[in-house]
């Protein structure tokens, strides 16, 4: 029997990537597929990464460029797994590609349908903080550089007969016409890199997430901060003031999950740096418990985020109560209770399964652990010939990821291979 | 020869020619030194334009080509491809980025359109003191050499090993695992050290010795498994650390029994003393809280009767078990406390504990039994081992990835790789997934039967310039410059050299020049654009 | 002070005596020192034990060349291939290791022996013909007296005593001489070399003594020739300079393969020059040669060990070690570096502190 060795890859973040890259040079024809219409995952919502504060676009595009190049690599975007059989070296995989009614071929991501779109809509990228149109990409520099369209919010889809799109465009690349579609593909592996999700603060009430607008998640202040972002890189209320005070608030969940992330101690610390960076007036308070700084340049980092533990408050936040425009942080320090009053709060939330995780699980027939995240031995899954890395399988940082990419990668050559054999 | 330049504009829809005046824009172009034929496009990278482009190579016999149009980011290897298809060497092309950084970005059409002629006519001023380059391949070694037969040794090896690709496995130690010499296509070399490296990526001579013996292996790549060790007492340097009833924490917990055994009757109090050694190594290692904690429990259940504590500090559990592990240990009842060591001291039967609290103060304790859990460092050897090489080390001694997150398991000399706890603290997952990823990575870079492709714009060292003061190699991060002893100048391995053009900044005398990018190509591409 | 040993009181034939006894018993393959050339002169040579090697002369007073810039020659390619007794003066070793850390050469095998240094004399008296009673004169240096006709470098260095020797020849109570050792290799040698001589350490009197002497000698020597200032001064005194580049070739820091300013960068001075030419109305020729000393000294001041052999050499005596002495010694002050002091020191001028000269920058 021929073993197929093409590789199929779930989720095109920074593992995806990287997989894909190593099994193009190892010769293998890989498919790459993302849900979302653009490349990059989690990763490229950041501006700068910990521990070396280095520009994450700058790292990560040339990547992505590099992957859009990329004979070897066939990347389908706004497409999801519907189903799985067969086994290593042999399987037989059914995808949903939904219509983006842009012509990936044509568009030159010029960017002038955006301006004719009547449509306004809740950027989800920009964790809601923006407005896009119903013709859009997520933010600058996402790659493929072309656009959309949400059929969800397109007047269009709802009967009225807009074409301003149509019309702006120079290249004819909108295609009114294109339609979802079905492909069968025969690969020999399959690597799934879907990331972490996070926790929704709302599950905790007591820290005042969506009753008071001072009230941040991580992912929205990184938007803030990103020059590419809904303020241009500006960290401000949501009315548009600077803050003067910020709480940084650690372990977000850590305690209902039973799960310390591993990862919010060092992105907080970078937030000090962006803090520090754009609101040189601002005073930052570190709300912390255990710091955990695993890796062997992490010390450093702390040193010279907070220099002489400058603004680390060791205690526990009992809740956060609105006064007003402000906010009182209410935390236990040795036992007793004591209040700092600010005016804005950035929560970091634990890191939770991907979204879709069960559904995944099932079509891939792979088993899911009681805290929801996959099961692994390694980086192989509970199926032979699919590998998990990356968040899937537990909160990861972009390091561990990348180590998890190359090794799954491996793992897929491998198991191609095996099939080879006969075995 | 006489230069016969052709300049392409593209439009780019009306990306371009919307801000900038084409019509004017060629004109203003023609009549330039060397320059054949100005023609503007309406979208240079379509399809059509591509063949367009290609043919008009052909056909105008064009010795360098100038196309203006978006930034090289985007469109530099299609326009590449496009001279190769038209029979011209892909590095007598220049692009000029009159999109992003013209037309996008000047209001004024007027100077839109000047400034776009000015970038032009720097463009071709560069791209006429272009000489081509070839594009180059080397052979390459398939073998790999590993270096420490450990848990990530093995794992590497039993990765790559294969009909077509020969591994050998060093060790210090004679006596190598089974799991190591069992393997197929795996020769080990037990008692032997690294002497000399010489090569490059490819191509290496690695230099072996064992006592009395010598021997050479020649292989393309090397992977660097020297793993890491638990630091000792004496390296911690606590006071009173020499006391009989203070013990470092096993890799098996099991090795702790005759401890417990000695224990007195009774509830006898054993304390583990977490982060000994971190503030002389200057890091969190990471893994310890976790084994401390699976210890703990060892201990709970072996020794029911023992009162079980723990002085700590900031405990570090990322990940999925951890934060359960440490919670069962808070259920187990294990008295926590918050210090770092400071001393210890055998009074009596038990050992006194002093510590000092985050606020400053000093704490005491006592138990009979201290078990410290201690930080991770590099291997014995693994220093000198590194200094041979030459790879990169942190200030910890532990081998530096080429790139923090994207190249784990590179380092910075291009082929000789690292894996497991040689570049930082690992358990063991950490540890054999790096391995995995280090076989996988040089797997497919190395691949049997292919050659390697080489960077065509190497740097180059002027003879007659060069005052052999050697700051160029070390800026030098592949160890791509070598100092010739005869002409007393240096001199780039173009195998080794990347392009990177560190050497030229850091050469005092202007004796190194990036090919493609010399100091005269740059200097009349400034004076064209602002003449 | 680790331990050493009495040699007694004849120099410089106990030191003769000495260094044959630590080429007996130190295991070396050759050892490195001032001889006797064949026409009766005095050079640094590379000598084993064989016969027909030339009569050695160690520490002898004169500097025909700087030991530093031939061990650079020597050690360019790599470390020496057997161990070698290296015999020189404090500057001279200071110099080998500043060009040793600019990766010129290399400290392996090397095992050295110098002295709380009295100075040398210049080389025109030498070639004038040596009173061998001079030599006996000069060794009485200890007790602080100022010997005559010394270099004027030498007279004013207060840097006399080696930093990195291995072994150190020393002046020991009561006009005695000590072998004492600034290593523990050093430590070694003397104990198989010397088991049964009586111990003696460094008189820490006749140090304080030469430095006494030496601080006044500095002030004398700084505050007549090299009593420069400003750029107008500077120019007068290097403008007698005949662009024989002398200097750079027995300096022991220059080592440029080949100097810009012998390169053919300066064959078309003259078209670069068109502009002052204009402007001026007259350059000189030959070009450069009061840049060449700007020049040379912004490359190596902060190196500079003011061994003196630049002004040794020059041939219209231009006071060319004082002026970079004096530049020398401010230059290292602000960056707190004694050249040759320490290998591991790095070079200031290729370290880049983020601190360094606020000042500078506001």
């Amino acid at each position: 029997m021929t073993r197929n060795g093409d590789i199929l890859i779930i989720g095109a973040g920074i593992g995806g990537i990287q997989a894909s890259h190593l099994l193009s040079k190892a010769g293998h024809q890989v498919h790459l597929v993302e849900k979302t219409a653009h490349i990059g995952g989690t990763s490229i919502k950041f501006e700068d990464v910990f521990p070396n504060l280095e520009c994450a676009t700058c790292m990560l595009s040339p990547l992505e460029q590099e992957l859009l190049q990329d004979p070897n690599v066939h990347l389908l975007t706004l497409t999801e797994v519907a189903g799985l059989e067969g086994g290593p070296g042999d399987f037989t995989v059914r995808l949903r590609q939904r219509a983006r009614y842009v012509n990936l071929e044509n568009c030159i991501g010029c960017g002038a349908c955006y301006d004719a779109c009547p449509v306004s809509a809740i950027n989800e990228f920009e964790e809601g903080l923006s407005q896009r149109k119903a013709i859009c990409i997520p933010c600058a520099g996402t790659l493929p550089n072309v656009p959309r369209i949400d059929k969800e919010v397109c007047i269009r889809f709802k009967g009225q007969e807009c074409v301003a799109c149509q019309q702006a465009c120079m290249f004819e690349a909108v295609e009114y016409g294109q339609e979802d579609r079905d492909i069968e593909l025969k690969v020999g592996a399959v690597l799934v890199a879907v990331g972490s999700g996070t926790m929704d603060v709302r599950e905790l009430p007591h820290l005042s997430y969506g009753v008071h607008p001072g009230v941040f998640t991580s992912l929205e202040l990184e938007r803030l901060n990103a020059s590419n972002g809904p303020t241009e890189g500006k960290i401000q209320l949501r009315d548009g003031r600077a803050p003067n005070r910020v709480a940084l608030v650690h372990c977000v969940g850590r305690r209902e999950r039973t799960l310390c992330s591993g990862v919010c101690c060092r992105y907080l610390l970078k937030f000090r740096h962006y803090l520090r960076h754009k609101l040189p007036c601002a005073e930052v308070l570190e709300f912390h418990g255990d710091l955990c700084l695993p890796n062997k340049g992490d010390q450093r980092f702390l040193g010279e985020m907070a220099p002489d533990g400058e603004g680390l408050v060791r205690a526990e936040v009992v809740r956060i109560e609105v006064e007003g425009d402000y906010l009182k942080v209410i935390h236990r320090r040795d036992g007793r209770e004591a209040i700092e009053t600010v005016d804005m709060v950035v929560l970091s939330p634990a890191l939770t399964p991907p979204k879709g995780a069960t559904e995944l699980a099932r079509t891939l027939g792979v088993a899911l652990a009681d805290d929801g995240f996959f099961v692994v031995n390694g980086v192989a899954s509970s199926r032979p010939g699919i590998l998990i890395l990356g968040g899937a399988s537990g909160p990861k940082d972009i390091r561990e990821t990348v180590v998890e990419a190359l090794a799954a990668a491996g793992g897929a050559c491998k198991a191609v291979m095996e099939g080879e054999d006969g075995k | 020869m006489n230069a016969r330049v052709g300049v392409y504009v593209c439009e780019c829809g009306n990306n371009i020619s919307d801000q900038v005046d084409i019509a004017a824009l060629v004109p203003m172009l023609e009549g330039a030194p060397g320059v054949v034929k100005v023609m503007s496009h309406r979208l240079l990278c379509s399809k059509e334009g591509q063949e367009f482009l290609a043919e008009e190579v052909r056909k105008e016999g064009l010795t360098h080509l100038v196309v203006a149009a978006c930034s090289p980011r985007q469109h530099l290897p299609t326009f590449m491809e496009v001279c190769k298809r038209g029979g011209l060497n892909p590095y007598l092309m220049q692009m000029a980025n009159i999109r992003e950084q013209c037309a996008w970005v000047t209001s004024d059409r007027h100077e839109a359109t000047e400034k776009a002629a000015r970038m032009i006519r720097a463009a071709i001023a560069r791209v006429v003191r272009q000489a081509p380059l070839p594009e180059r391949e080397v052979e390459a070694n398939p073998d790999v050499i590993i270096i420490g037969g450990g848990l990530s040794g093995t794992v590497t090896a039993s990765m790559l090993a294969g009909p077509e690709r020969r591994v050998h496995v060093v060790d210090r130690n004679p006596a190598l695992a089974v799991a190591l010499t069992s393997l197929k296509g795996v020769e080990t070399h037990g008692g032997c050290e690294v002497e000399a490296v010489r090569g490059f990526f490819g191509n290496f001579e690695v230099e072996l010795a064992s006592k009395g013996s010598r021997q050479e292996v020649r292989v393309g790549a090397m992977v660097v498994c020297t793993g890491s060790r638990a630091m000792t007492l004496q390296e911690m340097g606590y006071p009173g650390s020499e006391a009989p009833h203070v013990v470092v924490l096993p890799q098996d917990p099991e090795s702790l029994r005759p401890y417990l055994d000695a224990l007195p009757s009774g509830q006898p109090k054993v304390m583990f003393v977490h982060c000994a050694g971190r503030e002389r190594v200057g890091y969190c290692s990471g893994v310890c809280c976790l084994r401390s904690f699976k210890a703990m429990r060892w201990m709970a259940e072996t020794a029911p009767n023992a009162q079980l504590s723990c002085l700590h500090q900031d405990i570090c559990v990322p990940g999925r078990d951890g934060e359960r592990e440490y919670q069962g240990i808070l259920g187990i009842g294990a008295r926590m406390t918050w210090g770092r060591l400071t001393a210890l001291a055998q009074q009596g039967p038990q050992v006194t504990v002093s510590f000092r609290r985050e606020d400053g103060s000093i704490g005491q304790d006592a138990a009979d039994l201290v078990i410290l859990v201690p930080a991770t460092v590099p291997n014995h050897g693994a220093r000198a081992l590194i200094d041979i090489i030459g790879v990169e080390a942190g200030p910890a001694g532990f081998v530096e990835e080429a790139h923090p997150m994207l190249e784990p398991v590179s380092t910075s000399v291009k082929g000789i790789y690292v894996a497991g706890s040689a570049s930082g603290p690992r358990d063991g997952r950490a540890t054999s997934l790096l391995s995995l990823a280090a076989a996988a990575q040089i797997a497919a870079e190395l691949r049997p039967g292919k050659t390697l492709r080489l960077e065509a714009q190497t740097s180059q060292v002027c003879e007659a310039l060069c005052t052999g003061c050697r700051n160029c190699m070390t800026v030098c991060t592949y160890g791509a410059i070598e100092y010739d002893l005869v002409a007393q100048t240096c001199r780039v391995n173009e195998t080794i050299c990347r392009g990177c053009g560190n050497c030229v900044a850091a050469c005092p005398s202007e004796a190194i020049s990036v090919k493609g990018a010399t100091y005269q190509q740059i200097l009349q591409e400034i004076k064209e654009a602002v003449r | 002070m680790a331990r050493g040993a009495d040699i007694g009181t004849e120099m410089p034939k106990a030191l003769r005596e000495a260094v044959q006894r630590l080429m007996e018993t130190g295991g070396f393959e050759g050892t490195f020192t001032l001889a006797r050339t064949p026409g009766g002169g005095v050079d640094y040579f590379l000598s084993t034990k064989e016969e027909g090697a030339p009569e050695l002369l160690p520490l002898h007073p004169v500097m025909p060349n700087h030991a530093g810039r031939l061990l650079r020659e020597m050690t360019l390619g790599g470390a020496m291939r057997g161990k070698v007794l290296v015999i020189t003066r404090p500057c001279e070793l200071r110099g080998f290791v500043e060009i040793v850390k600019r990766l010129q050469g290399c400290l392996d095998n090397l095992v050295f022996l110098s002295v709380v240094c009295g100075g040398v004399f210049p080389l025109s008296m030498v070639s004038a013909g040596w009173d061998g009673k001079r030599t006996e004169e000069y060794w009485a240096y200890p007790d602080g007296r100022p010997v005559q006709g010394l270099r004027p470098a030498c007279q004013g260095c207060t840097e006399f005593i080696p930093y990195t020797a291995d072994l150190v020849v020393a002046p020991s109570a009561n006009g005695h001489w000590a072998l004492t050792a600034g290593s523990e290799e050093g430590g070694r040698l003397i104990e198989r070399a010397f088991p049964s001589a009586p111990a003696a350490e460094m008189d820490p009197k006749a140090l304080e003594a030469m430095a006494v002497a030496r601080k006044a000698g500095r002030e004398e020597v700084l505050s007549h020739e090299a009593d420069v200032k400003g750029l107008s001064d500077l120019v007068k005194v290097f403008g007698r300079c005949i662009g024989c580049h002398a200097c750079s070739k027995a300096c022991p820091i220059c080592y440029c393969t080949l100097c810009t300013f012998e390169s053919s960068r300066m064959e078309d001075r003259m078209e670069q020059s068109k502009g002052q030419l204009e402007v001026k109305g007259g350059i000189r020729a030959p070009a450069g040669t009061v840049l060449f000393h700007i020049g040379r000294m912004g490359h190596m001041a902060v190196s500079c060990v003011a061994c003196g052999c630049c002004q040794d050499v020059c041939p219209v005596g231009i006071p060319v070690s004082l002026l970079f002495k004096k530049v020398g010694e401010a230059v290292q002050a602000r960056f707190e570096y004694v050249p040759g002091r320490d290998v591991k020191e790095a070079l200031p001028i290729n370290t880049f502190q983020p601190m360094e000269f606020k000042e500078v920058g506001e």
